[in-house]
């Protein structure tokens, strides 16, 4: 897929920009503070309909304005088709449109399918499992479009039984929780649990490529269920997940929270068989990050048998010239388009043609021409 | 010192914009039309909403909303006392009966379990449901529950069969899946997610 024409109005600190994005790499060149990202944050949005950065929604809408506009020409080379995305946010509603009809969520999704690297995700491997699991969410978000769903129901539901238990309420009205909990938390397991086997070995040899020296990267789905996930059987891991809520629930009722499932469960990631945190140097963290990553969109494009959308985050300052050029050099292969944030003009891909150049001053996106 | 009288047009709009679904701007179309009719239409609108909210209330049986002591649907004969559907609201009810599909009795839950909203089995039509069962409608074998699939319906839904399964009764779920009628192709990923896990051997 491939975006053609973004509109962007009154969002985060642009008033209004064109863009014309180019068919390989589009590069948005200025200093920090300029709006370049508020740039690629709108291009995130509209295509997987979260933030990119955890802001509140009114965060989004410009200063003084009423509403915020996003709109997206994308062209799909699987169908040849092209479709038009539309997405207004006011107050707290936020409106889709698909070709000049409204949308709902489930039919919106997956027509610009996007993959963003940002500073924070070379944190991957140090940081919370928080992190990790925004990782696998994402990621799966991508994949699996039934996801999401899933994903807002289990919130939803850990919500409400967190205030059952607050509100010491009965074990009844807990029994039916468990039992909603358990019934999407299982999906979610059970889908983590795949797409980490998917993904290990590609990770692997990204890793083995790009780390120097390289001992062996391994990833694991560190379940808080541990032998009761079953990724075969979705059925098996929600018996065995509603069995161990219930066994919990004495202790839930004395922290007045949840103390198991998917939102306490981490991707983790091993060296040579030891903890990556206890043990990488700082340049192995950003090797496996980029792996990871690296892994993410090679498996997307394979699944969706074209390649997806890549949006980076100010990486050449994070990245030394030869991971980021390790980057490239696969971005490239893939073929697929990329949209970029810098405060240089970025060398090397002028020779590769087809760059198209911004300039993001002020909240101002204008094109730079040669 | 003299009160100012309140703008008679601006009361009118605005009491208007109170109901549900109606912005300024159809609020201040609707008075101006009002207006436009004269005080017979004005009376009549004013009577009707007046006797409507005076004498509708709760049958004593199902909760469902009547101007008598118990509802059409309770006092027919012709209904199966043995089944009940249980549904959130009375919007849901008129639209199963509407299909003319369920020929059995309802019960009107008027809301669902909602733990963020401090609304628990106290909060909704549980006590009368345990009651019509165990007084009045001993006849009942099934209940299908009715309630929507999102979270706070299944949860519902869930804590009505915790609750009735050991007292011997049938506890029901309906089915959800894909709409009859709709296209395939438009339907979300969670629908046809949903109605692929609960497929069914054809036989």
């Amino acid at each position: 897929m491939r975006l053609l024409r973004a509109s962007i109005r009154n969002f985060r600190n642009l008033e209004s920009a064109e863009l014309e994005l180019g068919p390989r790499f589009t590069a948005l060149i200025g200093q920090n503070g300029q709006g370049k990202t508020n740039t690629l944050e709108a291009l995130y949005l509209i295509a997987a309909l979260r933030p990119l950065r955890n802001v509140p929604r009114s965060a989004l809408i410009r200063h003084g304005a009423e509403s915020a506009h996003v709109a997206l020409t994308v062209e799909r080379q699987s169908t040849g088709l092209t479709h038009a995305l539309s997405l207004e946010l006011k107050g707290a509603s936020r409106v889709l449109q698909k070709d000049g009809k409204k949308a709902e969520t489930g039919s919106f999704l997956g027509h610009a399918v996007t993959v963003a690297f940002t500073p924070d995700d070379l944190a991957l491997g140090k940081g919370s499992p928080e992190g990790r699991r925004r990782f696998l969410d994402r990621a799966l978000l991508n994949v699996r479009p039934a996801y999401l769903v899933r994903a807002l129901r289990f919130q939803k539901a850990i919500k409400e039984r967190n205030r059952v238990l607050i509100d010491q309420g009965k074990d009844e009205v807990l029994d039916a929780y468990d039992q909603v909990i358990a019934s999407e938390g299982a999906g979610i397991m059970v889908e983590r649990a795949r797409y980490i086997r998917e993904l290990g070995p590609r990770a692997a040899s990204h890793f083995a490529r790009i780390a120097d020296p390289a001992p062996t990267l391994s990833l694991a789905y560190a379940a808080s269920l541990d032998e009761g996930l079953d990724p075969s059987s979705e059925a098996q891991t929600r018996e065995a997940y509603l069995a161990k809520l219930l066994r919990r629930r004495p202790l839930d009722r004395k922290r007045r929270t949840t103390s198991v499932g998917p939102h306490h469960d981490d991707l983790e990631l091993m060296l040579d068989g030891h903890r990556v945190k206890d043990r990488a140097s700082q340049g192995q963290h950003r090797a496996l990050a980029l792996a990871l990553k690296l892994a993410e969109l090679t498996d997307l494009a394979e699944r969706l048998q074209e390649p997806p959308i890549l949006l980076l985050d100010d990486m050449s300052s994070e990245l030394d010239p030869v991971r980021s050029g390790q980057l490239f050099d696969c971005v490239r292969r893939l073929e697929g388009q990329v949209i970029l944030t810098s405060t240089e003009p970025p060398r090397g891909l002028e020779a590769s043609g087809h760059l198209v150049e911004y300039d993001v001053a002020q909240g101002q996106v204008t094109r730079r021409h040669p | 010192m003299e009160r100012r009288k309140v703008d008679p047009i601006a009361r009118l709009i605005q009491a208007l914009s109170r109901l549900p679904g109606v912005g300024e701007k159809s609020a201040t179309r609707m008075a101006f039309y009002v207006l436009r009719q004269g005080p017979t239409f004005a009376a009549d609108l004013a009577e009707s909403l007046l006797e409507a909210t005076q004498r509708v209330s709760l049958c004593a049986r199902c909760q469902n909303l009547t101007d008598q002591a118990e509802c059409g649907i309770c006092a027919d004969p012709q209904r199966d006392v043995r089944v009940l559907c249980v549904v959130e609201n009375v919007q849901d009810l008129r639209a199963i009966e509407r299909s003319q599909e369920f020929k059995g009795r309802y019960h009107v839950l008027h809301g669902t379990l909602a733990p963020l909203e401090g609304i628990g089995p106290e909060g909704i039509k549980v006590k009368e449901l345990l009651s019509r069962l165990a007084g009045s409608d001993r006849s009942v074998e099934e209940l299908i529950v009715a309630t929507n699939p999102s979270v706070e319906g299944e949860a519902t839904a869930l804590y009505l069969q915790r609750v009735l399964q050991p007292m011997g009764f049938t506890v029901t779920r309906i089915a959800s899946g894909l709409p009859i009628g709709g296209d395939f192709e438009y339907a979300d990923p969670a629908t046809i997610s949903r109605a692929l896990s609960g497929r069914q051997r054809m036989s």
